[in-house]
């Protein structure tokens, strides 16, 4: 009982996330055999974030796939239809060890096995492959790249001369959106706010100061002090949930509370494969908890400078928390700027059931 | 209770000072009380022609003069008593010292100053203080430009928990982790440190001279026995804050030829093995520390100030007594009494001192305005440091630049980046003044009138030419770099951004001399005049050295001194011995006493050894033949003179084969014009010897 | 004082600008710092300053607190207390004075009640001066009095946190989560201490990166030594996990006038925050932390600290280009704040105003 009592005390998870799973895979060497070399790398990737951000790791993800698909065989006796999901599913699996999969990634995995399942089974397996990589090709060039292009120019000629404009952490999308607008000649300056532990905000600071923007750089906790000069925010998402909840890394709700608050307009930017059929109300029933040791750390930046916490794991009582993502409310957000246009929170929905129709 | 320690302090430590003095010869480690020498000269003219008149400790910094900043540091480092060694100006010093603060009774230290008016380097001084019996016990040894927050109090706990073990640790750096290319390291100031990693004993210390093209540096085999774990690293600013036991002033005196404490003195104790002492480093990887040691470094050090690197040591922190500073949004700082227009815009980092008047329509954006100035309408000030009671005209323009107390630019001056205009300076209507130029009235040692030509026929002032030479030649690289100040600095760093990223992943010593071959060319362009004077020195100096059959080493000497004297870039030198060469060459075959092939031979056989000291990697050698041809097209028989010098220069083994494919296959200026394709009409045949001769021997090899 | 000019005097007075002098140095250089440690320091030497004082009347000694007041505020204006500290020893001064005023003419007890706030705005001090001058004055040593009242007050400095975690109890019921966001406040640990003795409940710590951090930490790691279940959170989280919060409770470096509040950088987000999610942000404060200044300009309450604190210096591309900013208050506007708790008891934001005519005298607000 006493030994309960004790190891209850040292139970490190904290007990409102207890449902969700924070181990994390660190190694390959219980890899099944059927587990594709592609696969293998990319999880390890995204385990330690090397590549991280749900466009990335979509766009690694299917790149992996080709890979998979490439060196796929049809075993005797069965159709590449009903066996490459199969196999493509073993895949997912070992996947999803590294991270749970992205909105992203489970959106376009869903219309992959829908590709494959309507293979005819009278194409010979070579044409078979060939074709389901070049719809890949056609996947990523669509839903990523082109919808990036066109949400960097729909939204780019919305800063204006003067503006300055602030954001939170890094996405892709709204960096070449800043460029886009600096390229043009549009005289604003950027404000990004960033938090621990991935310090994401300071890449794209470094990308925009060496492109000429005048940058200005925040924790998080300074938030208020910035927030008074900002004349719009854009954010970068996760995904978007389909009751217009944004799912983004942890702090965006704040920074769009904080807007919102002082009557800063509140704009997002993602493509719309981030939308999500899924509903969510809280960021406590479905989120993703990064490592607790990742708190450790004291310094400013990602080498690690281990503070007073660092024996933490053989103190009672004490925990870190560690979560990825949070959800921010439909009200904080003006507008969701998309490659099909620019649309309300509550447009979510209509969109997917647009889409779905195609 | 603060401030009744502070004074209960400063009273048992002077106690403690008497007590120690007499028992000198007992151990003095369970002493607390810390003792700093602050060496108030730099031993330097960089900041001249601003030194002449001020020594450079009390030249202000974002308004306040830098050695408060030295002071404040001390104080925050709980020192207790403060020796301040000066010669220059040491008049000045002592006054302003009585005079501040730090001779108050709310002191945190005890103060007194020293002259050692013969002292001419940091040497010098260290014997005078050691002559004098001063230092008694482990000190703190700082020069008076330093500003540092970096709390001491575990530094000082290390030193001494070492030196109770071991009386030979006679010495601890403290050095301030930073990338070789960060804007607060004075460029071109540079050391490797071998460090050993667990006890951070320094092991070894070479100052790297960049002008030799430093490839490798070499380390006693005895210390890979003793040490296991080596760092031999170059990412640090060294602004020598050191923490040296009484032995360190003694052992000065033994050696009496030690002037430099690192090159001399650190780099001497290791190498020595017959002493037996250690030296250690501090390795700080927070807090700030940084040495104003060149107007470079006093550009990136007011920045760093500006931008609360160093807090709590801010503008706003009014150090001073009588200062009002406030902090506004975006590092602007401002005192009590600052007169603004209406339409006049004040941009992020700038300071601004009381009763200073900015007039309509004036923009300011990233300078330091002491007090009570006066900006004209329409004047445009961004990256200057102007001082106390200064003057600038309507519409005048100044950028980066330097302008001293009480100096007048006139309306529709521009002043160009990296100019420096001295105390009192007028500088008349609509003049320009270049970057390269520094105005002054101080005559200093040689008389001059106003040169109208430089300040306009309404302004006083003449241009500064620096008088001092190259005394110390060690620091050869930093005067050349430091004589084009911030606009050079500018250029250079964007070099060293598009170095960094193009990420050809060289290392960072590479980074460094490719650099500074860029500051050399630099300062080629910027300064047309000298440039020409040296040409033709050289040249001379080359042409009489054939002529009266010198030996080649006195002339590669003599070359030198010119080259450092002129503070030319290698590619003058080269351009210089080229044209004397040649014309050489050239004289033989007009002259009909020999043929082309000969004469060449006859010329280079000799003397093209002296390229050995000049040329140094391939874009050397691409511009050394960049330079031939574009001497021969001047020559008769151009053609067959550049044909016949790459084959003598090829087999001298000054040319490599791949510097003349690049030169001619790549270099776009080879063929640059009808010329230089003419004089070389003959290249392509003996390029086709080469690879067909390159291509046998492989064959050979084959075979 | 000049009158007397004896050599002691003189010898004291130069001691006593020593004192002065070494407190602005270490003012200025922040080895002393917080409002707590601002506040004692500033106690203790302007007891020296009364101690050494000589005064033929109450206005000269007033005068003089009132010179060395505004010397020691100008030292750091952003630490508010020692203002505070420097009017409530002027309030105490002058009830002293008013007292012995009242024991002497007799009718002015009932008098000085009720011209509290309203009167003593207009009255300006040359009338006062004027009308005590014709009064015979003066015969009662003040002096021991007014030391007295120091000594009183610091005392309170002293012991208010621990009255302030007296109230704990009533503030966390049994099994709640609680989130505090200044990490780096004494009062709120005590506070939250005292009430683990009685309570068993969860405390989520925002670690308010970067200033502070370590002493973040260990605020967490002595909570948890206390029994407390800690969990440490990043700032960025605190929107996610609010809706699970039960109170908020904040420390505080000053409170104004207003009833709006400075504390660490992040506090303003998180009561936003807060209020977002209805959730009740409970402030502990030392009644000596309460200023009787407005905030019309909040920026510049705000200090801003080292920016090497949020970008290594180290990263010499980055330090060149980019501005970086790191405040380390934040302004919290009385709207967002529920309660407070004082060593006097709690109050509600809109109170604060009677509690700063309690405790301060209006002539005294501007040094």
């Amino acid at each position: 009982m006493s030994m309960n009592a004790r190891d209850d005390l040292l139970d490190k998870r904290v007990s409102l996330f207890k449902h969700l799973d924070g181990t994390r895979r660190s190694g390959t060497a219980d890899a099944s055999k059927d587990i594709h070399p592609a696969i293998l790398s990319l999880t390890l990737q995204i385990a330690s974030y090397t590549v991280i951000g749900s466009s990335a790791r979509c766009m690694a993800t299917l790149r992996a796939f080709q890979e998979v698909i490439k060196d796929y065989r049809t075993p005797a006796g069965t159709t590449l239809s009903r066996n490459l999901t199969n196999h493509l599913s073993k895949q997912i699996d070992f996947l999803k060890t590294a991270r749970p999969l992205s909105v992203t990634m489970g959106n376009s995995i869903r219309w992959l096995k829908q590709e494959i399942s309507i293979v005819s089974i009278d194409v010979s397996d070579q044409h078979a492959r060939d074709s389901l990589i070049e719809k890949i090709d056609t996947f990523i060039r669509d839903k990523i790249e082109v919808a990036d292009r066109v949400i960097v120019q729909t939204a780019s000629p919305q800063i204006s001369n003067g503006d300055v404009v602030l954001t939170f952490a890094r996405s892709q999308v709204i960096e070449q959106i800043f460029l886009e607008a600096h390229s043009r000649g549009t005289q604003f300056s950027v404000v990004v706010v960033d938090s621990r532990p991935f310090y994401e905000g300071k890449e794209l600071v470094r990308r925009l100061s060496n492109a000429g923007l005048k940058c200005e750089y925040v924790l998080i906790s300074g938030l208020s002090y910035v927030m008074s000069d900002a004349t719009t925010v854009f954010l970068g998402a996760h995904a978007v949930m389909s009751n217009g909840q944004l799912y983004s890394r942890v702090g965006t709700a704040l920074v769009a509370m904080s807007a919102k608050r002082k009557n800063v307009p509140v704009i997002v930017c993602c493509e719309s494969l981030k939308f999500s059929k899924e509903v969510q109300l809280d960021s406590v029933t479905f989120n993703e908890l990064g490592c607790p040791d990742d708190l450790v750390n004291i310094s400013s930046e990602s080498t690690p400078k281990p503070g007073p916490l660092k024996d933490w794991r053989t103190k009672p009582n004490l925990k870190l928390l560690n979560i990825l993502f949070d959800l921010t409310p439909p009200e904080y957000i003006k507008k969701i700027v998309t490659e099909v246009g620019s649309l309300p929170p509550s447009s979510v929905p209509v969109i997917l059931r647009e889409y779905e129709r195609i | 209770m603060g401030p009744k320690k502070g004074g209960q302090q400063a009273a048992g430590k002077r106690k403690g000072a008497s007590s120690n003095a007499a028992g000198n010869d007992h151990d003095a480690e369970q002493d607390e009380r810390l003792q700093a020498i602050v060496l108030s000269d730099s031993y330097q003219t960089r900041f001249r022609p601003l030194t002449l008149e001020k020594p450079r400790c009390l030249l202000s910094l974002c308004n306040t003069p830098l050695i408060e900043y030295t002071f404040e540091f001390l104080a925050l480092a709980g020192v207790s008593e403060v020796i301040v060694v000066s010669c220059a100006h040491a008049e000045q010093i002592q006054e302003y010292i009585a005079n501040s603060r730090w001779s108050s009774p709310s002191s945190p230290f005890t103060i007194e100053t020293v002259l050692s008016p013969e002292s001419m380097s940091v040497g010098d001084a260290m014997r005078d203080l050691d002559a004098k019996g001063l230092i008694t016990s482990d000190f703190l040894l700082v020069s008076g430009d330093i500003v540092c927050n970096v709390p001491f109090d575990q530094v000082l706990a290390e030193h001494r928990q070492r030196r109770a073990k071991d009386k030979n640790a006679i010495m601890t750096m403290v050095l301030r982790e930073a990338s070789p290319l960060h804007r607060t390291r004075a460029r071109a100031e540079s050391a490797i440190f071998v460090l050993d990693e667990q006890t951070n004993q320094c092991l070894h210390y070479e100052e790297i001279k960049t002008r030799k093209h430093m490839k490798k540096i070499s380390l006693e085999p005895e210390i890979f026995n003793k040490h296991t774990d080596l760092a031999i690293r170059n990412d640090f600013i060294d602004c020598h804050i050191d923490i040296c036991s009484p032995d360190v002033p003694a052992l000065f005196t033994e050696n009496f030829d030690y002037n430099h404490i690192r090159k001399d003195f650190v780099h001497g104790i290791l190498t020595s093995d017959l002493l037996g002492k250690t030296i250690f480093a501090h390795v700080v990887t927070d807090h700030y520390a940084a040495r104003v040691r060149s107007l470079q470094t006093y550009d990136a050090v007011s920045k760093d100030v500006i931008s609360r690197w160093t807090y709590p040591i801010t503008p706003d922190s009014n150090l001073l007594a009588d200062q009002t500073f406030q902090y506004q949004r975006g590092h602007i700082y401002k005192e009590d009494d600052v007169v603004l227009a209406r339409s006049c815009r004040i941009n992020s980092c700038t300071v601004i001192g009381a009763r200073t008047v900015v007039d309509d329509g004036a923009v300011i954006t990233g300078s330091v305005i002491g007090r009570r100035c006066k900006i004209g309408k329409n004047a445009k000030i961004s990256g200057a440091y102007i001082w106390d009671d200064v003057t600038i005209g309507d519409n005048a323009v100044v950028d980066c630049a330097v302008i001293g107390d009480g100096a007048i630019i006139g309306e529709s001056s521009h002043i160009s980046p990296g100019a420096i205009i001295s105390y009192n300076v007028k500088v008349g209507k609509g003049i320009t003044v270049d970057g390269n130029k520094r105005l002054t009235r101080t005559e200093g040692d040689f008389g001059r009138d106003t040169d109208y030509e430089a300040v306009g026929t309404d302004g006083i002032g003449f241009v500064y030419e620096d008088e001092s030479e190259v005394e110390e030649d060690d620091d050869y690289e930093e005067i050349v770099n430091s004589s084009g100040l911030i606009y050079n600095m500018a250029s250079l760093n964007q070099s060293d951004a598009s170095f960094t990223s193009s990420g050809e992943g060289t290392t960072a010593r590479k980074a460094r001399r490719r650099r500074i071959s860029t500051a050399s060319n630099n300062t080629a362009a910027s300064e047309e005049s000298d440039e020409e004077s040296f040409m033709r020195e050289a040249q001379a100096s080359v042409e009489r050295a054939m002529t009266e059959d010198h030996d080649i080493d006195i002339a590669a000497l003599e070359l030198g001194t010119l080259r450092m004297a002129k503070n030319a870039p290698f590619h003058e030198v080269r351009a210089a011995t080229i044209t004397a060469l040649i014309s050489r060459v050239s004289n033989l075959i007009n002259s009909n006493t020999m043929k082309a092939r000969q004469a060449v031979e006859h010329v280079l056989n000799r003397w093209a050894k002296l390229f050995r000291r000049q040329v140094f990697d391939l874009a050397d050698q691409v511009d050394l033949l960049l330079l031939i041809q574009r001497d021969c097209t001047r020559r008769m028989q151009g053609s067959a003179i550049l044909l016949h010098a790459i084959n003598n220069l090829y087999d001298q083994d000054i040319l490599e084969e791949s510097a003349i494919m690049q030169w001619w296959y790549k270099e776009p200026q080879s063929k640059g014009d009808a010329d230089m394709i003419k004089v070389g009409e003959l290249v392509p045949r003996w390029l086709e010897w080469l690879t067909t001769a390159e291509e046998e021997s492989e064959d050979d090899d084959d075979e | 004082m000049s009158s007397s000019s004896a050599h002691t005097g003189r010898d004291k007075e130069k001691d006593l600008n020593t004192h002065i002098e070494s407190f602005l140095a270490q003012m200025k250089r922040r080895q002393i710092k917080g409002p707590h440690d601002v506040a004692l320091a500033t106690a203790q030497l302007l007891l020296r300053v009364v101690s050494a004082a000589r005064w033929t009347h109450i206005d000269q000694l007033i005068t003089q607190i009132k010179v060395v007041g505004k010397r020691l505020q100008s030292a750091q204006p952003r630490e508010l207390t020692c203002g505070n500290i420097v009017r409530r020893v002027l309030a105490l001064i002058r009830e002293e004075a008013e007292d012995t005023d009242d024991s002497e003419s007799g009718d002015g007890a009932s008098n000085s009640l009720l011209i509290t706030s309203m009167f003593s705005l207009l009255q300006t001090d040359f009338d006062k001066e004027s009308s005590r001058e014709s009064s015979p004055g003066e015969k009662k040593d003040l002096k021991p009095y007014i030391i007295e009242g120091i000594q009183e007050l610091i005392d309170e400095l002293r012991n208010s946190s621990e009255s302030i975690a007296g109230k704990s109890v009533e503030m966390i019921h049994e099994n709640e989560t609680i989130l505090t966001a200044t990490p780096n406040s004494n009062t709120v640990l005590k506070f939250l201490l005292r009430a683990a003795q009685k309570r068993k409940f969860t405390v989520l710590i925002a670690e308010v990166f970067p200033n502070d951090i370590e002493m973040a930490h260990r605020f967490a790691m002595k909570l948890s030594e206390a029994g407390i279940e800690a969990t440490v959170i990043t700032d960025a989280m605190v929107y996610s996990i609010m809706g699970r919060v039960g109170k908020v409770i904040l420390g505080t470096c000053a409170v104004l006038a207003n009833g709006g509040l400075l504390a660490t950088a992040g506090s303003e987000m998180i009561c936003q925050c807060a209020n977002a999610h209805r959730t009740p942000v409970v402030v502990c404060t030392g009644i000596y932390k309460l200023s009787p200044m407005y905030p019309f300009d909040t920026e510049s309450l705000v200090e801003v600290g080292d920016t090497g604190k949020v970008l290594n210096f180290e990263e010499g591309n980055l330090v060149e280009k980019v501005d970086v900013v790191n405040p380390l208050f934040d302004y919290v506007p009385p709207e967002l704040v529920d309660i407070y708790i004082t060593n006097l008891g709690g109050f509600s934001p809109s109170f604060m105003y009677r509690l700063v005519l309690d405790n301060y005298r209006q002539e005294d607000v501007k040094l």
